[in-house]
């Protein structure tokens, strides 16, 4: 006898879908576990060379003529040609973040960098010194000073107003790391790109909060690769230890540099204010 | 103040099965937490277990004979991105999520915009044995019928039974995957059923019809 007719509530509906689903074709699934696996040990960036242990010289000569390399691709005439314009956001969609393996990063000193004072290292080309004061008149946005380092012993800013990057520096003291510049906060008017969310290609890299902000915390050299709100790619090289919280609040990003531990510079950066 | 600590190294161990807190194997949060640091060992285990789904995934939205290129794609750029992971969060649902970008990005690009990839398979196995000839013919007609109603459906309609129903993902899965507020995949979904079942009472009233 055949089954009553009646209209198919959704729930029937449901139920049949669910057993259409199990009828479908798909074809079994194929075994990827070499082919990933080859991909990710290779590497395909100097970002995942890896030293174990003590830092090889064949591996410095290989990361180093890389790192030059890619310098080089970053160096002063990048920012303006089309095309090398296009080689950084290439380079960027793989991760704005650039992580090098090694005590020190092996970049040349930047071009025009002098040693500044007495405390402090060189300065980095286009900024200049100024007040803390000034630098709040003359930025584009609102630059915070961190409540448990106090005033900075030294304020850099770039750009003419309404300027887009300010450098808070803080030379040694007792409690803080050592070295001409102990820690420098770098606040840029820009936000990572976006992609930077999804598919960074880092090896140490770990992800925080900043209160309720997304942040990282990198230990070992690196750059930043970031879009400044006329939508132009600008880097910044890593200068102090490599030691870095990233963070974004408010469509500005952050960067704490300094021999600091994690749970040090996380303090520092929610005492923003 | 901190001594400089040493530089880290990838953990790239042997081949040796990998144990978890339990004794036993790996769970995916303790497999995340040590792929995240580089343990490639840790993520195959992710991949042997995810594998399965994140084909049938890729399949049904519409990557085609590409379907193993965006498996193993999503797999690479799911362990790049393991230091977005948050901790704590379900590693099923955020693969899949990258499996249907990748999905997504293969099918745009082959310029294909057939549903070809919602079919049926020819053979069914013991239940179509089992039942007689008669109500056999019936439940395939009504399957067609169905499976050509899904077809029809509007792309986001269409994705929503995909996940829920073809997929088995829960309705929070789903949110995640296809990057939806929960609420939408709510309603969509219920839009979907709707359409579904106005098809087929559609269908039913043919038959009435028609005796």
């Amino acid at each position: 006898m055949a089954e009553p007719r009646r209209p198919q509530g959704t729930d029937q509906v449901a139920a049949a879908l669910r057993e259409l689903g199990g009828r479908l074709d798909v074809p079994p699934a194929p075994d990827v576990r070499a082919a990933v696996r080859a991909r990710l040990a290779a590497g395909t960036t100097p970002a995942r060379v890896r030293a174990a242990g003590p830092v090889r010289a064949d591996r410095v000569t290989q990361l180093a003529a890389a790192l030059v390399a890619f310098a080089v691709l970053l160096g002063g005439a990048l920012a303006f040609s089309p095309r090398a314009r296009a080689a950084v956001v290439e380079i960027c969609t793989f991760g704005a973040v650039r992580l090098h393996s090694g005590e020190r990063p092996p970049w040349p000193p930047p071009p025009g960098a002098h040693p500044g004072g007495p405390r402090f290292g060189g300065l980095p080309p286009g900024t200049r010194e100024t007040s803390l004061a000034a630098a709040r008149q003359a930025a584009s946005f609102p630059v915070r000073v961190p409540a448990t380092l106090g005033r900075p012993d030294q304020v850099l800013i770039r750009g003419a107003a309404p300027a887009g990057f300010v450098a808070l520096r803080y030379g040694p003291r007792d409690g803080r790391p050592p070295g001409p510049v102990a820690i420098e906060l770098d606040e840029f008017a820009g936000s990572l790109p976006p992609y930077l969310d999804k598919y960074v290609h880092i090896g140490q890299a770990v992800r925080v909060r900043v209160g309720s902000d997304d942040g990282l915390w990198i230990d070992s050299p690196h750059e930043v690769a970031y879009l400044d709100p006329t939508g132009q790619t600008q880097v910044e090289p890593p200068r102090l230890s490599g030691r870095t919280l990233l963070w974004q609040h408010a469509g500005v990003t952050y960067r704490l540099e300094g021999e600091l531990s994690r749970d040090v510079a996380l303090a520092i950066a929610g005492s923003l204010q | 103040m901190e001594p400089v600590r040493p530089q880290r190294c990838i953990r790239v161990t042997g081949s040796g099965r990998k144990r978890g807190a339990g004794g036993g194997r790996l769970d995916d949060a303790e497999a995340v937490a040590l792929a995240r640091d580089g343990d490639l060992d840790a993520f195959e285990v992710l991949v042997a277990r995810h594998t399965a789904l994140a084909h049938r995934t890729a399949a049904l939205l519409g990557a085609g004979p590409d379907a193993p290129d965006v498996v193993q794609e999503a797999f690479v750029k799911a362990y790049r991105g393991l230091p977005w992971f948050r901790d704590g969060a379900p590693f099923r649902p955020w693969l899949l999520r990258i499996v249907a970008n990748e999905a997504h990005n293969a099918h745009r690009s082959s310029r294909r915009r057939s549903t070809a990839e919602l079919r049926l398979a020819s053979v069914d196995s013991l239940a179509a044995v089992a039942e007689s000839a008669e109500s056999s013919a019936l439940r395939t007609h009504r399957r067609d019928l169905l499976l050509a109603a899904v077809r029809d459906l509007p792309e986001k309609y269409r994705l929503v039974v995909t996940c829920r129903y073809f997929l088995d993902l829960t309705e929070a899965e789903t949110a995640t995957v296809l990057d939806w507020p929960r609420g939408s995949v709510k309603s969509r979904l219920s839009r979907a059923l709707g359409r579904l079942r106005t098809a087929l009472d559609a269908d039913l009233a043919e038959e009435v019809r028609h005796g």
